[in-house]
């Protein structure tokens, strides 16, 4: 679900605390990287795809 | 024509019905005229609980992503709410297709979705799968009663058309409690001929009772309700028994064609409706046609296009403040209340955005989530910060836009099921 990622990091809020999964996918053919940012619910889809990502044995990055 | 006028007509002494003229015999009621209800009146069938289609964009009217040609392996790429899954040998492409005149005297609507199969897999593996999905949210199924006894009848309809004739399977995926699927065989008689297909669907098909029983239960809640799925080529560990309900992924039987077999197969659907009741072709309702804007609102309960170059070279994104140096937190209404918490989508450009404020600018390279929390009753805002900003000063007010033609989707919001 995420192949074409090119990196997979957790954001910070202005507070410092984790709010959220930033995914920056690799080119496009236009050149263009795409970034989604995933908000820490459970109930978002695509945090349930990153929740399955780590439960295969990945893991998201720290953030910058 | 002859006249009788009579005030009231009544049965012959002992009986208690009346026939008026015989099997395919038309009845008409004139222009102007009116027949009122005092009484009963049963089987007229075009009465309907929903008030609005529960497939959504079923006419395939609105593509927020963009109308082209799209390759994915599993996404929501194109057309709004259907999601397209590849995960075979081979590949295939969507795009929109506009219906020439005679398409449109055939089946009443303006576009199609349109599958182009551009890679081949002729021998598909027993965990592959090519299908198109539409997943329909828990809590606008509550009217089917699943998970009762009194669990109602469905009728799926739609208008397909391929080159590849042969026996193909949609099917319904119960999710919520225990997971029950059902696949259903149709036939795609004439190739490159649009058809009308009308599939009833019963809560106990296959004499089976999961639906009827407390399992069969849909939450009322924003989660998965049905997936509504279209099989292109379906891998044996996925086929089940025509038109029977199983406590398991089949998603058709092995009877399903595999139309990733070659690079001339095509498939183009439409008129999607699924209906509350047993209907035949000849007693189906007519497809609920929205306007185009109720429909776009319907989409972008779970997924909003706010800001796009392909239709405006700097987009405006939303107004803001500035909190310190490198942080901004940019406010988003949203059109409708979004299913959940929304992703947010931008493109990573070094200075492919720029805040104006206090009388000067600097740029930012893409959009993350923000401060701020939602509740699970949906989304109504968004708070965005930005991404690789520096040197700002906290306090100052500020509005922001993208600064990179022809990067396509500057900024949307997701939460799809």
């Amino acid at each position: 679900m995420f192949e074409n990622a090119k990196s997979i990091k957790y954001n910070k809020n202005f507070e410092g605390k984790k709010n959220a999964v930033n995914v920056i996918f690799n080119a496009d053919t236009n050149g263009f990287e795409r970034v989604l940012s995933i908000p820490m619910d459970e109930a978002n889809k695509d945090y349930q795809d990153i929740l399955q990502w780590v439960a295969d044995g990945n893991t998201i990055a720290e953030a910058d | 024509m002859s006249t009788i006028e009579v005030n009231k007509i009544t049965p012959v002494s002992g009986g208690t019905a009346i026939q008026v003229g015989e099997s395919g015999d038309t009845i008409t009621v004139p222009s102007g005229a009116t027949i009122t209800n005092s009484g009963t009146a049963t089987n007229f069938t075009s009465y309907r609980p929903n008030a609005q289609p529960i497939i959504i964009n079923g006419n395939m009217d609105v593509w927020q992503r963009g109308t082209g040609t799209v390759t994915t392996t599993g996404d929501y790429v194109g057309v709004d709410r259907f999601k397209i899954s590849e995960d075979t040998d081979g590949s295939f492409s969507t795009q929109r297709h506009t219906m020439s005149n005679a398409e449109f005297t055939t089946t009443g609507f303006g576009y199609a979705l349109q599958a182009d199969c551009t890679g081949t897999d002729a021998s598909i593996g027993a965990s592959q799968t090519a299908e198109i999905t539409q997943k329909i949210e828990a809590q606008n199924l509550q009217l089917l009663q699943y998970g009762t006894s009194n669990a109602k009848n469905l009728t799926l309809a739609f208008w397909v058309k391929s080159s590849k004739t042969g026996t193909y399977c949609v099917a319904i995926r119960k999710r919520d409690s225990t997971s029950y699927d059902i696949p259903i065989e149709y036939t795609i008689s004439s190739a490159d001929t649009w058809e009308k297909k009308v599939i009833n669907i019963s809560p106990t098909a296959g004499s089976t009772s999961l639906i009827t029983s407390s399992g069969g239960v849909i939450d009322n809640d924003n989660g998965d309700g049905l997936f509504v799925v279209f099989a292109l080529a379906i891998g044996s560990n996925f086929h089940g028994t025509n038109n029977t309900w199983v406590a398991a992924t089949k998603v058709a039987t092995s009877n399903q064609v595999n139309w990733m077999d070659s690079t001339s197969n095509d498939f183009y659907l439409t008129g999607v409706q699924l209906e509350v009741g047993e209907y035949s072709a000849s007693t189906l309702p007519s497809f609920q046609h929205e306007t185009y804007a109720a429909n776009l609102a319907r989409c972008q309960r779970y997924y909003y296009l706010h800001a796009d170059t392909a239709q405006d070279g700097g987009p405006t994104i939303g107004n803001g403040s500035i909190y310190n140096a490198t942080t901004a937190q940019i406010s988003v209404d949203l059109p409708v209340n979004m299913r959940t918490n929304v992703s947010i989508s931008s493109v990573n450009v070094s200075s492919g955005y720029v805040i104006f404020h206090n009388g000067g600018t600097t740029n930012y390279n893409y959009l993350t989530v923000g401060n701020g929390t939602y509740t699970s009753a949906g989304c109504t805002s968004v708070m965005m910060d930005v991404s690789g900003a520096t040197s700002m000063t906290g306090g100052q007010a500020c509005w922001t836009r993208g600064n990179s033609t022809g990067a396509g989707i500057m900024c949307a919001f997701s939460a799809e099921l």
